[in-house]
This record gives C-alpha cells, sequence and structure tokens, in this order.
C-alpha cells in the first residue's frame, strides 16, 4: 500500500512526531539536572533523541538514491497489496467484543463471539466452519479456563447457563449436519469415535487411578488422601480430552466424520450439564464445594496425567493419519 | 432432507426437555444463597492475600457458602476498589482493602474513579501489618535516639521504601524527629536488601511479612515497629511511641467494605461474622506468621479510623513532595 | 550438608511417592501453561497456590516450583512455529525460530531448544548445589551502579538486534525505552504517560505488549495473505527432528556461553529469564563471524537464548532459597507459600530446613528429566499444528491471547491494551520496523533508570559511583569496546558511502542515546580505569567530562 520510495519519510516523520510528544510531555514533568534527576529527564531526554532518529531515517531515506534491492524473505506472504478491510474489521472486532462481553456475558459467550468473528475474517470462512470452530473452542475454553485452571472470569452469567447452552449447541449441531450434508453413516462413525476415545480416556483414568492409590497404600505409612473425583469431573475431563481430539483431526480435513464427532460431544456435554444443573436444583443442593476442595489431591493430578495421555492419543491418531 | 430435519426437530426436542428440566424453582432465601465475590487488590500469594483468604475461609465455614477470591493488583490496589466501588449492593461483592487506597488514594492520584467515604459502607477494620524501622546488622546504632542523634550530626542521609506507605512512614519519622534523610524509592524489598545490609542505607521502613525472617536470623536489625501496640512478630522490639517518637502511628490496617447501597441487615450479618473471626482463638496465632495484629474494630470505628487518617495523609503525601499531574 | 550428602538426603525426600506425584503435577501444568499464549507462570502459581495451602510444606514447593520451570518447556513451542511468543522470556526466540520453521525445520529447532532445555537446566541446578552460598555472595555485590551498567551493555549490544535498517532498530530500542517509562515514577511517585487512566498507573503490561505486535499485529498482517509455512515439511517422523551433526556442532558454543549469561543474570536480583534470554541473543549475534545471517534462521540464536532462558530459571531459586530474598514475582509466591506453612524464609533456611532446599533440588532433576521425557515426543504433535488451517488457527489464537493477557493480573484493559500495540504494531510493520527492540527496551529500560537514579542519589551525586566500583567499571569498558570495535568493522567493511556516515551515525547514536549523555563519561571513564588500574589513586579525567554535560542536561 505504501510504495518503498515514501515509505521511510512516513516511518521517519512517525518517529518524529513520537518523539516531540514524548518531549514536549515529559517536560512538564520536573526534569531536574543529570545528578539530580526529576521524574521529566529521562522522557525529555530519550523524546529528543527519538525525533532525531525521525530525522535521520527520513535523511538516510534522501541520500540513498537508489535503494539496493535486498533480498525480501517472504514473512507470511508479505504486506497486503490492497486494504483488506474485512479481515482488519473482524479481527478487530474479535477483540473488541471480547473486551465488551467477558465480564458481563461471561467467558463462553464471549469465547463464541471472539472466535467466530475472528474466523470470519478470513475470506474463504463459510459459515459452519465459523460456527463449529467457535463452538469447539468456546467449549474447549470453558473446560480448560473454568474449570481447570480457574481463571476468574465467570463462565456464563444469569441463572439460565446450561440451558442456554445445550439449546446453542444443540441447533447448532443440527445447522452443521445438514450443512455438512451428513449422511446416517457419517453420525454412527462420529458417535463410534466419540464413545470409543471417551472410553479409552475413562479407562486410563481409572488405571491411573487405581496404580496411584496402589503406589500410595505400597509406599506409604499415612492415611492415603487421594480422594476419588466425582463423576461430574470425570465426565468434564473426559469431555475435555475427547472434544479436542475430533476437532483437532477434524481442522486437518480428514473428513467430514471427525468434523462431527467435536460438536456431537459437545451438545452431549450441555445436554448433560443442563441435566445436573437440573437435578442438583431438585435435590434443593445449590451449594457448590469452594475452589481449593473442588481442587483437592488427586483431581489435579489425574488433570496433569490425563493431558499427557490426552496429546499422545491425538498423536497416535493425526501421525496414523486417521 | 426428510430424515436431516428429524434430527435437528429431535435436538431441539431434547434441548427443549434439558430446558424444562434446567429450570429450578430459585425463591429467595437468607443471605448468602450463593458464591461471594471478594475482591482484594493484591495479587495472589502476597503477605495481604494471605491473610485476607484466612478470613475468607472462616467466612465460608460461617456462612456455609463459598468466599472466592478475586485478585485484581494493578493501579496499587485501585482496580479493585474501583471494580466494587461500582459493583451490584447485595452484598455478594465484599471489598478487602488496605487503607493506602481508602485515605491515601485520593491524595496519591490525580482521577481516583471512587470516593471512599461516599461509595463504601464500612463493616470492619480486621488487621494491622506491623512495619519496622531497620537499620544494617553490623550498625552500632542499637536505638531510636542513637539513630536520630547520628541522622542530625550526618546531614545527607539515604532512607529506603519499597511502597508508598512505607515511604509515608518515613516522611512522619521525619517530620516528628527532625531528622535529615533523602528517601530512595526500590520496587521491591528485595532489590534493597543488599542497600540496606551494607550500610548503604541509612535506615529503611520494611514491611513486616518481608522483614520477619531476615530480622530474626540477624541479617537486619530493627529499632521500632510503627503500630501503636508492639507486634508478637517483634516481641522485643519497641514502638516508635516507646522508643521517643512522640506520636508516630502510621501503620497499614486492613477493612472490609460493602457498596454503599447493601442493604444494613446485610452489612450487620457480615460485621458479626468478623467479630466473630477477631475472637477465635487461632486468628491471633495465624496473623502472627504473616507479621499482622488482630484489629476488632466494629463498624463505627472503623469509619472513625479511616475519617482520622484523611488529613494525615494530605499532609504527608504534600511533605514527601509527591506531585500530582 | 555439603553437596552431595545433600543431594542424596534431598533424592530420599523427593522420590516419596506423595512428593514424586506433586513434582510431577506441578511440571505437568507448567507444561500446559507453557503452551498457552500469555498465560503467564505467574498466574497459574497463584491460581494454584490456594490448592497448597491444605498440602505439607514439601509437596507444595515442590508443586509450585514445578509450575515454574515446566511452563519454560512449553514457552518455545508457540514462538518457534507461530512466530507468537507465549512468554515474554521466549520473545527473543520468534526471531530465528520461526524463520527456521518457515525452511522446514521446526522440528530441528524444537530439537535444538530440549538441549539447551536440558543442558542450561542441569547447569543451574549443578550451580544451586555446590555454589549457592558464593552465588549468592556475588549476589550483594551487585548494587544499583552495576546492575545500570549492566543494562547500558545489554542496550547497548541489542540495540541492532534486529535485522533490517540498523537506524530503525536503534529507533525501536528507544520506543521501547520509552513505553517503558508509562506508570508511577518508582523515586518520586510521580505518574508518567498515564493520560489520566488509573489503569496504567503500574505501566503497560509485559504480556499484553508483547502479544500485541507480535501476535496481533501479525494477525492483520496475514489474514487472507497467507502462505505462511510450507505443509510439505510437517509430516514430521523422529529421525527428522533429531538434530543432524552439522546443527549440533553450531549449536554447542551456543549452549554453553547461553547458559553461562543466563547463571550470570540469576545472580542479580530482580533480572530474570526475560533478560537473560535477550541478552544472550543480542550477545551471540555481536559474537558471531555472520552476524547478518541472524533473523534468517541461525541456529545459534535459538540455542543461546532458550538455554540462559532455563539456566536462569533454575538460578533464580538461589537467592531465593539461600537468602529468603525473592528474585521476582513468582519467587515472592513461592516464599508466601512457604509462610503459610508456618516457615520463616531467610538466611538460614538451608540450615534450618534441609529437607525444604534439598528436597527442592532432587525434584529439579526429577522434574526436568519427566519434563523431558514429556517433551520429545511431543514435538511431532507440535509440529503437525503447522497443519491446521491458517483461517481455524488464527482465531483460536486470538482467543488465548485474550484470555492470556486477562489472566495475567485478572484485568480486562490490559486486552485493550493488546489490541491497540496490536494495531499500532501493524503500523510499524507496514513502515518496516522491526518490533523485536521495543520488548528490549521496554524490558532493560525501567531497570537502568531506576538503578541510574538510585546509584546517584545514594553516591550524592558523584558519577565516579559508575567508576570506583571494579565490577561496573568492567561493563562500561565492555560498552567502549563494544561501540570501537563496531565503528572498525563498519569502516573496515566498505559499505557503500551514505549507508557508511549513517552507519556511523546511528553508532554514535547508541552510545549516546541510551543515556544521552553517557557516551562522553564512558570514553572519560575508559581512560579513568585505564589510569586508576596502575596508579590506584583516582584521576580526575572523567570530572571534566561531565560538568559541561550536566549544564546541557540541566538546561
Amino acid at each position: 500500500m505504501i510504495s518503498d520510495k515514501h515509505r521511510d519519510y512516513y516511518a521517519g516523520a512517525l518517529v518524529f512526531l513520537l518523539g516531540i510528544g514524548t518531549a514536549v510531555m515529559g517536560s512538564t514533568y520536573t526534569v531536574g539536572t543529570l545528578t539530580k534527576m526529576g521524574p521529566g529527564f529521562f522522557p525529555t531526554a530519550l523524546g529528543f533523541l527519538m525525533a532525531f532518529m525521525g530525522v535521520l531515517v527520513a535523511a538516510a531515506n534522501f541520500l540513498a538514491r537508489h535503494k539496493e534491492a535486498a533480498p525480501e524473505i517472504n514473512h507470511g506472504g508479505g504486506m497486503q497489496t490492497s486494504p483488506d478491510w474485512r479481515g482488519w474489521g473482524c479481527i478487530i472486532a474479535a477483540v473488541v467484543s471480547f473486551i465488551l462481553l467477558a465480564e458481563h456475558a461471561g467467558l463462553v459467550f464471549a469465547t463464541f463471539i471472539c472466535v467466530f468473528l475472528g474466523c470470519w475474517g478470513d475470506k474463504t470462512a463459510r459459515l459452519q466452519d465459523s460456527a463449529s470452530l467457535a463452538l469447539g473452542i468456546s467449549l474447549f475454553g470453558i473446560l480448560l479456563f473454568s474449570d481447570i485452571l480457574r481463571v476468574q472470569l465467570p463462565a456464563y452469567v444469569g441463572n439460565v447457563p446450561a440451558e442456554i447452552l445445550a439449546l446453542l449447541g444443540v441447533s447448532l449441531f443440527g445447522y452443521i449436519l445438514r450443512a455438512e450434508q451428513a449422511t446416517v453413516r457419517d453420525i454412527v462413525y462420529g458417535v463410534c469415535v466419540t464413545a470409543w476415545a471417551l472410553a479409552m480416556t475413562l479407562l486410563g483414568f481409572v488405571l491411573f487411578f487405581f496404580a496411584a492409590r496402589l503406589f500410595y497404600d505400597l509406599f506409604s505409612s499415612q492415611a492415603s488422601n487421594v480422594q476419588i473425583p466425582g463423576f461430574q469431573d470425570i465426565f468434564l475431563i473426559s469431555g475435555l480430552l475427547v472434544l479436542g481430539l475430533p476437532l483437532f483431526s477434524g481442522l486437518l480435513r480428514s473428513g467430514a466424520n471427525l468434523r462431527i464427532a467435536g460438536p456431537l460431544f459437545g451438545a452431549l456435554l450441555m445436554a448433560f450439564s443442563a441435566l445436573e444443573s437440573g437435578a442438583r436444583s431438585l435435590i434443593g443442593n445449590k451449594s457448590q464445594p469452594s475452589t481449593p476442595e473442588r481442587l483437592q489431591a488427586s483431581g489435579m493430578a489425574v488433570y496433569g496425567l490425563l493431558f499427557y495421555f490426552y496429546v499422545l492419543l491425538m498423536q497416535i491418531f493425526i501421525v496414523r493419519g486417521m | 432432507m426428510n430424515s436431516h430435519r428429524r434430527q435437528v426437530l429431535a435436538c431441539g426436542a431434547l434441548s427443549v426437555a434439558a430446558l424444562v428440566c434446567g429450570t429450578p424453582v430459585r425463591a429467595q432465601a437468607t443471605y448468602p444463597d450463593r458464591p461471594v465475590h471478594v475482591s482484594l487488590g493484591f495479587s495472589a500469594g502476597s503477605g495481604a492475600d494471605i491473610l485476607a483468604r484466612y478470613y475468607a475461609h472462616q467466612l465460608e465455614l460461617l456462612s456455609k457458602q463459598p468466599w472466592i477470591m478475586d485478585n485484581k493488583p494493578g493501579a496499587t490496589g485501585n482496580i479493585a476498589v474501583r471494580y466494587v466501588a461500582r459493583s451490584e449492593p447485595d452484598g455478594y461483592n465484599v471489598l478487602f482493602v488496605a487503607n493506602s487506597n481508602m485515605a491515601g488514594s485520593r491524595y496519591l492520584f490525580k482521577d481516583v474513579p471512587f470516593d471512599s467515604l461516599a461509595d463504601f459502607k464500612p463493616i470492619a477494620s480486621f488487621a494491622q501489618i506491623a512495619f519496622v524501622l531497620v537499620v544494617a546488622p553490623n550498625s552500632p546504632i542499637n536505638s531510636i535516639q542513637e539513630l536520630v542523634a547520628k541522622l542530625k550530626a550526618k546531614k545527607d542521609n539515604i532512607a529506603g521504601y519499597t511502597n508508598q506507605t512505607a515511604q509515608l512512614s518515613t516522611e512522619l519519622f521525619k517530620q516528628i524527629s527532625g531528622a535529615p534523610a533523602r528517601a530512595v524509592g526500590y520496587k521491591t524489598a528485595a532489590d534493597a536488601m543488599k542497600d540496606i545490609t551494607d550500610g548503604t542505607l541509612d535506615f529503611m521502613v520494611l514491611d513486616g511479612t518481608f522483614a520477619a525472617g531476615q530480622v530474626r536470623q540477624g541479617m537486619l536489625k530493627a529499632l521500632a515497629v510503627t503500630t501503636a501496640m508492639r507486634s508478637p512478630t517483634f516481641p522485643d522490639t519497641p514502638t516508635m511511641q516507646e522508643a521517643g517518637v512522640a506520636g508516630f502511628e502510621f501503620s497499614p490496617w486492613w477493612a472490609v467494605y460493602v457498596p454503599a447501597k447493601t442493604p444494613q441487615a446485610i452489612a450487620d450479618k457480615l460485621e458479626a461474622w468478623m467479630h466473630e473471626i477477631a475472637r477465635m482463638p487461632e486468628t491471633p496465632k495465624f496473623l502472627e506468621t504473616v507479621g499482622s495484629i488482630v484489629n476488632d474494630d466494629t463498624a463505627r470505628q472503623a469509619d472513625a479510623r479511616l475519617r482520622a487518617e484523611l488529613p494525615k495523609w494530605e499532609a504527608l503525601v504534600k511533605a514527601a513532595g509527591i506531585e500530582l499531574q | 550438608m555439603n553437596g552431595f550428602e545433600g543431594i542424596y538426603h534431598g533424592f530420599s525426600i523427593a522420590l516419596e511417592p506423595q512428593n514424586l506425584m506433586w513434582c510431577f503435577v506441578g511440571v505437568t501444568i507448567g507444561n500446559l501453561v507453557g503452551v498457552l499464549p500469555g498465560m503467564g507462570v505467574l498466574s497459574a502459581v497463584s491460581i494454584l497456590l490456594p490448592l497448597t495451602f491444605g498440602m505439607k510444606e514439601v509437596p507444595a514447593i515442590l508443586m509450585l516450583a514445578g509450575i515454574f520451570y515446566g511452563s519454560q518447556y512449553g514457552g518455545a513451542i508457540c514462538s518457534i512455529l507461530l512466530n507468537l511468543p507465549c512468554h515474554p522470556p521466549h520473545a527473543v526466540t520468534c526471531l530465528d525460530g520461526y524463520p527456521m520453521t518457515k525452511q522446514g525445520k521446526g522440528g530441528v529447532a524444537l530439537g535444538i531448544t530440549m538441549m539447551g532445555a536440558a543442558f542450561g537446566a542441569a547447569f543451574g541446578i549443578v550451580q544451586m548445589m555446590f555454589f549457592a552460598p558464593y552465588i549468592a555472595k556475588v549476589a550483594f555485590q551487585f548494587g544499583a551502579p552495576e546492575i545500570c551498567s549492566l543494562m547500558l551493555l545489554g542496550l547497548l549490544a541489542g540495540s541492532t538486534l534486529a535485522k533490517g535498517s540498523p537506524l530503525k532498530g536503534v529507533a525501536m530500542t528507544i520506543l521501547g525505552l520509552l513505553l517503558g517509562l508509562v506508570g508511577t515514577d518508582i523515586n518520586t511517585g510521580v505518574e508518567r504517560f498515564t493520560f489520566g487512566m488509573i489503569d496504567l498507573s503500574d505501566g503497560v503490561a509485559l504480556v499484553g505488549l508483547a502479544l500485541g505486535i507480535f501476535g496481533i499485529a501479525e494477525f492483520l498482517k496475514s489474514v487472507n495473505n497467507t502462505a505462511p509455512v510450507n505443509t510439505a515439511y510437517t509430516n514430521v517422523r523422529m529421525r527428522d527432528m533429531r538434530p543432524s551433526k552439522a546443527e549440533m556442532k553450531e549449536a554447542v558454543f551456543p549452549i554453553l556461553r547461553g547458559t553461562l549469561i543466563g547463571s550470570l543474570c540469576s545472580c542479580i536480583p530482580g533480572t530474570g529469564p526475560t533478560i537473560a534470554s535477550f541478552v544472550a541473543y543480542a550477545a551471540e549475534k555481536k559474537i558471531s563471524k555472520t552476524p547478518e545471517k541472524f533473523g534468517h534462521g541461525m541456529i545459534a540464536g535459538v540455542a543461546a537464548p532458550e538455554t540462559s532462558t532455563h539456566s536462569s530459571v533454575q538460578g533464580d531459586f538461589i537467592p531465593t532459597m539461600s537468602l529468603g530474598i525473592p528474585g521476582d514475582a513468582v519467587m515472592a509466591l513461592l516464599l508466601g507459600a512457604l509462610i503459610i506453612h508456618g516457615i520463616t524464609p531467610g538466611p538460614r533456611l538451608i540450615v534450618e530446613h534441609p529437607d525444604i532446599f534439598w528436597g527442592l533440588i532432587a525434584s529439579f532433576w526429577i522434574g526436568n528429566l519427566m519434563l523431558i521425557v514429556l517433551n520429545v515426543p511431543m514435538i511431532g504433535v507440535w509440529v503437525k499444528m503447522l497443519m491446521v488451517p491458517y483461517k481455524f488457527l488464527f482465531p483460536s489464537a486470538l482467543f488465548f491471547i485474550c484470555i492470556g493477557v486477562y489472566a495475567d493480573k485478572n484485568s480486562i484493559y490490559d486486552v485493550g491494551v493488546t489490541l491497540f500495540f496490536g494495531i499500532f504494531g501493524y503500523l510499524l510493520l507496514m513502515l518496516k520496523f522491526e518490533p523485536a527492540p521495543i520488548l528490549l527496551g521496554f524490558v532493560l529500560g525501567p531497570r537502568f533508570e531506576e538503578n541510574f537514579r538510585r546509584a546517584l542519589i545514594i553516591s550524592r551525586g558523584d558519577m565516579n559511583t559508575f567508576v570506583d566500583r571494579w565490577i561496573s567499571a568492567t561493563f562500561l569498558s565492555l560498552c567502549v569496546v563494544l561501540v570501537c570495535g563496531q565503528m572498525y568493522v563498519r569502516i573496515k567493511d566498505k559499505a557503500p558511502v551514505p549507508a557508511t556516515i549513517f552507519g556511523l551515525a546511528a553508532l554514535a547514536l547508541v552510545g549516546y542515546l541510551n543515556i544521552y549523555v553517557f557516551g562522553l563519561i564512558v570514553f572519560g571513564i575508559a581512560a579513568k580505569f585505564a589510569i586508576g588500574s596502575m596508579t590506584k589513586k583516582p584521576a580526575a579525567s572523567a570530572k571534566p567530562a561531565e560538568t559541561p554535560t550536566a549544564r546541557i542536561a540541566g538546561e
């Protein structure tokens, strides 16, 4: 967009203006002397220096009549040749929407909008690409950041989160099935993959848990404080692991089958959490255990280990070219 | 196509079912019936955070609801204060805050986005942290009197500080004792350790949490604590007043606030809990490990404490030459 | 207890099943956090700290420490493969790591990283085992003048960090220095360049700045415009990831030098892995026979900074554990965890609580071994990440950046800062500026100013304080050697006339800029140092040099 000939003039002007601005603003603080510096000394000095550099940059461009044709190593395809308003607008809008939504509308919603908009910035993105990516990432995000890493953002705001999630997930799933023109075979296949991966992770989980327990009882004289995590925890962990897998391989364009498994599992998960919260409200037990308790002992160990299993599993899938 | 439509419909039905199941009966129960969020202007693991977490844990046991700590460090804690000032006054947003934010910020910053008197309802002021005035371990000085005498004789003294409360403590000490000293700032106490132990700094006012270990193990010599009463963390160290600096009392204290419009019933409940915790036998023991002393102030006393401190801060900020822009 | 007895004792503690398990948990979580952009060690440790309240002190500290060094292993991955500096210490790895990826050598770069990590960490641990008390003493030699001179050396060496026009590189370094000024001035409490915004009074967030100018700016540049990486190379087998003999040879000396720089930086309080990796890269470029190849995929440019990061991370524990003085915020958190368990950190920690000190050292060995076992097989998986189409990759990364920056200080404002620097960074890219020196200036600048002013207050305004101390004087004479050497090279190379003139001008400026008036003093100092070492009597040659400059500065 900017010709090589004029670029350094603009560059010099920018540096010059920044420098002058800083120097002027810096000199409003007490400047002092070299040995008795005030807070304004460094800003003023550096500002003038920066302005001088700006002049030099522009002057160097003026003096060098012909630019040496420096071998331009192509970084990611170089700069755009024409303004790409859609890409820029979408990326900026994605971050802005995250800023606006994260605290007020909750992490899930903010993530969905952010990823959706970001993805929409690509000219080749189809609606279902954006939607399935956004759905996958927001589920992955909530499990990873809310449930494991406990980032201080509310997962969702308001009192009907699980229901909305379930509705959203299921309708998106339906839409994707249609858009992908999935056949019954695809769906069966997706269910199988999901079930298989879920079973494998559960198996790994159970094995690890008993191994840890055994290990502990054998070597430790103290009473074991390894607790059995709740069913919900197991489900969520397995969900995290399984969810990423089809998403990841789906993105590798290895066929629609796996792409279906991701949203499918997401929908299942959401339905489950909706049912769970419903059951909880029926029982009337509304209190949730506090953070330290929920993260007790084995829970974390298991999270950590399963993460590794998960990646290994992914590796097997991908490297074998599934 | 037909089968797809059926699937979509089935999915929709499923979600409606989920929706119906998931809509719980939400009756208005007694406060608190859901997790309470505590905002704190310090990062997790700092001395202040450890202290606050102890109280949050006790409150959790008393209220039978989770108390969730939201650490919002940034702008020396003012971000957390601003957050609570603007939050719903429903009793579920509670602020644990130090006096430097409530009393000092209005003089230290130009545009403070909250008014510590109008925007908040005090609950209790629950702890004080002792700052200690320390000198190099091999220094011949053993008391405040000797220090003041030496500082007056030498003129070009240098004193270190690590945060604004310590800076203003230094200023107050200079004012009352009349000892001249130039203050130099450090980002962390760790940065200052070299300079204070080898005598480059003539004295320094340090955070008691950090200083406790160093003093106990002989890396630093403590001359006085800044609180009005002796600190159990430094049992042998006199207070400033005992050491002859008349009228010196300047130390960080911690208080609980809620937004001003919070119902009085909720505030009373919180206040009662805070008193219960202050009277627990394990509370002073725990606070000692982080260099703090229990305060059992009522809401009214906490408010009076804040109002009494405001002019003090204003005068000290001016004297320390901190300019507002 | 000497080193060998101690480590024996330590292993008996670290191998207890419970401790072993928590160590593993720590390194795994650290590794996971390391891969996520922006999700810093500090936030991970502070989130998990409450978990340790219910644990015993040894497993608690092993786990928290594990998060710290574990996260460094993941940090290089995104830098090398995606040009996304997940953690500030790894920002400089982008410069040569990403070009290597584009040449299809991403796996090799990661392999080299692992080697460097293993070596750097091992060196750091050995150092802590045997020399902790001595190194703690060295740390006490570094006062304000020494740190100030060292930062100056770092700035001088690094101002030509990036490829491309040196003038523009210098301009970007100054820009970084200026950005570092934002926030409350530590010496007077005055707020500078905050534009009345209270959120800026702590300064610009480093994570936000780095992810803005590298991450978001890069997305703005590449969206709809990509042919980023040749995917033909992504089908990596175990064999392809192993660096060839020639590549190993190329990496050996950078790894050694990186280790030394890292361990030096770790001795100095407040000089953590970020500064170490920048200094290591700059030093490598200065030493190299082919500096022009840096930025186009030099193995040394990956090996040296990565190694120094790891060695510095392990070394960071030395002042913390042996003196009870935390080197940085993460270390302060670790000490906080000890305080909760009723242990007062202090200079006698090693004697009073040998379980913690030696158990921790033994767990370093175990943890690093675990990390290598965890990470080496994963290199292939990470390289696969490049096969994900860009249109899916960048929106996901965008989200991870947002939440990572948020989690750093739980501040949504910082996400806005990131966006601002993303757009600003894109503008700079359009004008063909290299963003890396901004980070250098940003990291070193504030420490330079702070220590310069502090040194002068402590010395009661006497400039000689920088020369009277031998460590500081050594660094300053190195600065002189550096500047002169560079001029000599420029002249000898007979570069085209305008280029030479401006190269010289730039170099003179490099000396001039970094402290505005230091250039003159530096030469005075060199003379004084030479004379002073012979006569022992302080020569006065530095004095006349500074008087006129001081007057100029006052005006």
